[in-house]
């Protein structure tokens, strides 16, 4: 009878001196590993002046949450840009699908994980918010990002 | 026939079909770029080659290789199949390859032709080509860039356009698609080249970044402008019409469209749309419940009706109404008004060419279809600008006369488009239409080039008609007309000498003679040529809105019931009566001009104008401001706050045809579908169901809006319509009974001719120009524009944002006049200021004024007695 009791207390001793599995949320953050995939980023491009991003909706059309809203416009040098990006991340699956129909690496996924809100509303992500990088918990080093063409876009 | 083997397959078609059609036939697709079925064969590509057994040792490009006997076609080797991977490497070289934001993406040939041969590199490098992008040219952006030279664009502009605005510039690998000097297009801006480009070098600026090919949900409808009735797919993405694009499976058109068709779609998401019921309290018009204006409309006409009988009430719909709606509408008026006082838009300014020709040829007379056109060998296009009023049925007198050699006679006093295609273009004095049709009948009985065999098998009247041409010698005729003897006679002899000559006329001109008389005339002309009631042959009248023809078939004219089925015969009526449950009055009620000249003087009280706008398109606009303003209850139904919609007490607001069901019978006679594409705007409601509400608040219950319930209660009550079951017409609609056939179709309580009949007609001078009023002046339609709904576009506006009066050389230069000036232009009626166009169009003597703007008013000049109007040009020193 006091067998089994030793034999079950033995595992529960074994973890007591092993290092935990879990953190202590939010004093402590977990890092994202490279290819994580957060909440997207739209990348801009310094050269042009401009979002890398052309609006050429592939991103929304390879969607399978179809969670992606794009709507071209023409800029004052008749360029394709896209006048509204949004990214209903309350859908949003996180496969990455988007990042890999991007014929113009403009958009990444990022390392960004704490995506809660009070409100569904503002987990819609707009142009601009999804053009700002993402602030990455505890201050880490933002997260290498998977991309199709490069492989591994690092910053 | 001949025999031939394609891929292993037997294939049987008539000589003259070329390999690539055989294929076809047989189900093997061959691809392609610069190939079209509406064009001649051009062998540019180089796509379509194929191997054959007799011709060894070369490729054969099968779009312009006619088949021959016992030929052996091979057209997927491994040979063929790397050649054409080699010729798309080859296009690729300077191809930008900018497909993400390339608006056709999606639904390029290229691309899918790239993605078909699976061309992942290309062997050949060479620097991209970098020619300017044309951003200046309205409505259509060429990009040369991406060009693959194929033709296609230059080719329909010259083949079935007419435009001839494009033009290939310089040779080898320099050879690019351009204007003379490249300059912006300044063309009829039809499209046509953007929607034939396989790939993205000319493009819909209306469209461009808009949305992606596949993005859309395409519904297949009809273009709510004239009469041509071309189907057309409206591709929506959020709600928002994208683009419109011609349907290929259409009836009348085949996939082309003009301006209007193409870019003309806005006025439906216009945000001057009005969206709620307005009620006028206080003198004020003012927003208000359906139920509110409702009660306020059934007040107003019941209080009329209780006060001065229901003879006081009158009712005018528009011609852009659905069939049903135009039903329904006299509907109203007949049982629950108890008034015969109904009239559409046409029965004013160009009163009835529809009783002219049911005078002469019966109640449904055989109409050549547009399609069969193209095989008509001779054409006689008089009083009718048809490359601008209906583009697309010019179109196809366009490609009859290229790429068939027809014969074409154009009869106008202004140098139109068709004039540079015509055999023979009369000139003659506006207004006197009906002495040439006479001098050309009488030239050709005089000639003894007529078809005798038909005169005397089918018509009647003939004696009478030759008593009463008599004085209508070319010597009399070039006295009335100003056109040369020689002229007259050579046009009748070319006409006559067609084996299906079809004779053009239209509506909505706005100047010279009496309508119903030139339509007698013309059917007099078409009998006597032996071309009345046969396939491609006959006069083909075009009305001047897209239901024109429909409304009149439905009943809303004054003396007709639906059917055009006299109101006066008891047999008809008591027919009606029984089916609609309620009293008819027997006594035929007033027309349009008769209902305005009643409200002048008193007698009609109230007034119902359904999608109307007498103010802005009736003659003298004063004179029916006046008659208007006399009328103590006004009801508009209305898309837009018109100028008549703001006299009114009650306004109703109602849905474009984009968003709502019906049908619509165009020139042909051919019913189409609309099928609803958006949601209706705000709080609008479709005419039917506005007019079955009044009808309900009124105490009548004359049925559900709903289409197919109206269609099959048309269908029990018109003869003609007898066929047509609302849920089975396909796309291509249905061709009404007598269309396109032969005969008189025999209403079964109508009294008709039982031949066709030959009635003389009497040329009548129109007003000459006098020594106060020097110019004749013509009122008519823009190639740009149809009625006044297409100035509220915004891309048609982009080409033609207002009205102007347009001035020969010698005139201009007699009164001192550059192009931009501003004159004063002054009739007996009235006075406007205007500014001016110097053309070489127009002949010395006459000017002509567009009538869609609102502003100026050119209404205001002109007469409704008179046919035409005599004017003065002042002008005004800016």
């Amino acid at each position: 009878m006091i067998w089994p009791l030793i034999k079950g207390l033995s595992v529960t001793f074994k973890y007591f001196f092993t290092r935990p599995v879990t953190m202590k949320y939010p004093e402590e953050r977990w890092e994202p590993g490279p290819r994580w995939r957060g909440r997207q980023q739209l990348l801009w491009d310094e050269e042009k002046g401009r979002e890398k991003c052309v609006a050429c909706c592939l991103c929304a059309t390879v969607c399978p949450a179809q969670c992606i809203r794009v709507e071209g416009a023409e800029n004052e040098n008749h360029e394709k840009y896209p006048k509204v990006y949004e990214i209903d991340l309350n859908r949003c699956i996180f496969c990455g699908f988007c990042v890999e129909a991007c014929p113009v690496s403009a958009i990444i996924m990022t390392g960004a994980y704490e995506l809660a809100e009070y409100e569904r509303k503002d987990n819609i992500y707009s142009k601009e918010d999804l053009l700002k990088e993402p602030q990455l918990p505890g201050g880490a080093e933002k997260a290498q990002t998977f991309n199709l063409e490069t492989r591994l876009i690092s910053k | 026939m001949i025999r031939l083997t394609v891929d292993d397959r037997e294939v049987l078609v008539e000589a003259g079909t070329t390999i690539l059609e055989a294929a076809a036939t047989s189900g093997i697709r061959i691809p392609t770029l610069c190939y079209h079925e509406k064009l001649q064969p051009f062998g540019a590509c180089r796509i379509c080659v194929v191997e054959v057994e007799q011709m060894k040792g070369r490729l054969i490009p099968s779009c312009s290789t006619p088949v021959t006997e016992g030929m052996v076609v091979r057209t997927r080797t491994e040979q063929i199949l790397k050649a054409r991977r080699t010729v798309l490497e080859l296009l690729l070289i300077h191809h930008p390859l900018d497909c993400p934001i390339c608006d056709k993406g999606g639904e390029c040939q290229l691309q899918d032709l790239v993605y078909e041969f699976g061309i992942t590199q290309n062997r050949f490098k060479d620097q991209k080509s970098n020619h300017p992008i044309d951003y200046v040219s309205p409505l259509v952006e060429r990009n040369t860039n991406r060009c693959v030279l194929c033709g296609m664009c230059v080719r329909v502009c010259d083949e079935v356009v007419g435009a001839s605005e494009l033009s290939m510039v310089n040779r080898g690998i320099r050879t690019k698609i351009t204007t003379d000097f490249d300059r912006p297009l300044d063309c009829e801006f039809c499209g046509e080249c953007e929607n034939i480009c396989p790939v993205g070098a000319l493009t819909n600026r209306q469209f461009k970044f808009k949305a992606r090919a596949w993005e859309m949900q395409t519904i297949s409808t009809v273009c709510s402008f004239c009469s041509t009735g071309c189907a057309i797919k409206l591709c929506v993405k959020n709600g928002q019409i994208a683009r419109a694009v011609g349907e290929p499976e259409g009836g009348a058109n085949r996939g082309s469209l003009c301006i209007k068709g193409r870019f003309g779609y806005e006025y439906v998401m216009s945000p001057e749309r009005i969206k709620r019921p307005l009620v006028r309290r206080n003198g004020k018009l003012e927003e208000a419940t359906w139920e509110e204006a409702l009660q306020t409309a059934a007040r107003g006409f019941k209080a009329i009706k209780e006060k001065d009988g229901p003879e006081a009430i009158a009712g005018f719909c528009s011609a852009r109404l659905t069939n049903e709606e135009a039903y329904l509408f006299q509907k109203l008026l007949r049982t629950a008004m108890g008034t015969n006082n109904v009239d559409n838009s046409g029965g004013y300014a160009h009163r009835g060419y529809s009783p002219g020709l049911r005078e002469s040829l019966g109640v449904s007379p055989a109409v050549p279809s547009v399609e069969d056109l193209r095989s008509s060998d001779a054409f006689l296009v008089i009083r009718s600008n048809v490359s601008e009023t209906h583009p697309v049925v010019g179109y196809q007198v366009t490609a009859a006369v290229k790429q068939n050699d027809a014969r074409l006679i154009v009869a106008d006093p202004r140098r139109v488009k068709l004039s540079r295609l015509a055999s023979v273009h009369l000139s003659h004095r506006p207004g006197t239409e009906i002495a040439i049709l006479n001098g050309l009948a009488r030239v050709i009985l005089d000639e003894g080039l007529e078809d005798r065999e038909f005169l005397a098998g089918s018509t009647e009247g003939l004696q009478g008609l030759k008593k009463s041409l008599e004085k209508y010698t070319p010597a009399f005729v070039e006295q009335a007309t100003g056109i040369a003897g020689a002229d007259l006679k050579q046009a009748a002899r070319l006409f006559a000498s067609g084996e299906k000559g079809v004779i053009i006329i239209s509506a909505g001109m706005g100047f010279g003679g009496d309508d119903a008389a030139l339509a007698r005339c013309a059917a007099n002309l078409a009998q006597i040529t032996g071309n009345a009631g046969k396939p491609g042959a006959g006069v083909l009248f075009l009305g001047e809105k897209n239901n024109s023809h429909g409304v009149v078939d439905m009943g809303a004219e004054p003396d007709r019931l639906p059917g055009g089925q006299r109101i006066a015969d008891d047999a008809v009526r008591q027919r009606f009566e029984k089916a609609w449950g309620a009293a008819l009055s027997s006594k035929p009620g007033r027309a349009a001009e008769e209902i305005l000249s009643g409200a002048e003087q008193g007698s009609i009280k109230a007034l119902y104008c359904v999608g109307e706008n007498p103010l802005q398109t009736y003659p003298d606009s004063r004179r029916t401001k006046k008659a208007l303003g006399n009328i103590a209850f006004l009801v508009v139904q209305d898309l837009f706050l018109t100028p008549t919609a703001q006299m009114a007490q009650v306004v109703f607001p109602v849905t474009s045809f984009a968003e709502k069901e019906g049908t619509y019978t165009n020139c042909e006679h051919r019913i189409q579908r609309l099928r609803k594409a958006l949601p209706p705007y705000g709080e609008t409601k479709s005419d039917g169901e506005i007019i079955c509400a009044v009808a309900k608040a009124l105490g009548t219950d004359i049925g559900p809006p709903a289409p197919e319930k109206v269609m099959a209660e048309i269908a029990g009550l018109v003869p003609r319509y007898r066929e047509v079951t609302y849920d089975k017409i396909p796309v291509k609609g249905i061709m009404l009974d007598g269309a396109g056939k032969n005969g008189n179709e025999q209403g079964k309580s109508e009294a008709l001719p039982p031949r066709a009949q030959l009635i003389p007609v009497d040329f009548v001078a129109p007003p000459a120009p006098t020594a106060e009023y020097p110019y004749v002046l013509l009122t008519g339609p823009l190639l740009f524009h149809s009625g006044s709904l297409s100035p509220r576009s915004k891309g048609i506006c982009v080409v033609c944002p207002e009205a102007f009066v347009e001035i020969g050389h010698k005139d201009a230069r007699a009164l001192d006049i550059k192009n931009g000036d501003t004159v004063a232009v002054t009739s007996a009626k009235g006075s406007i200021t205007i500014g001016v166009r110097v053309t070489a169009k127009q002949n010395p003597g006459s000017v002509f004024i567009p009538y869609h703007f609102a502003q100026p008013p050119v209404h205001e000049l002109t007469d409704g007695s008179q046919p035409q109007v005599v004017v003065k040009i002042e002008k005004r020193t800016p």
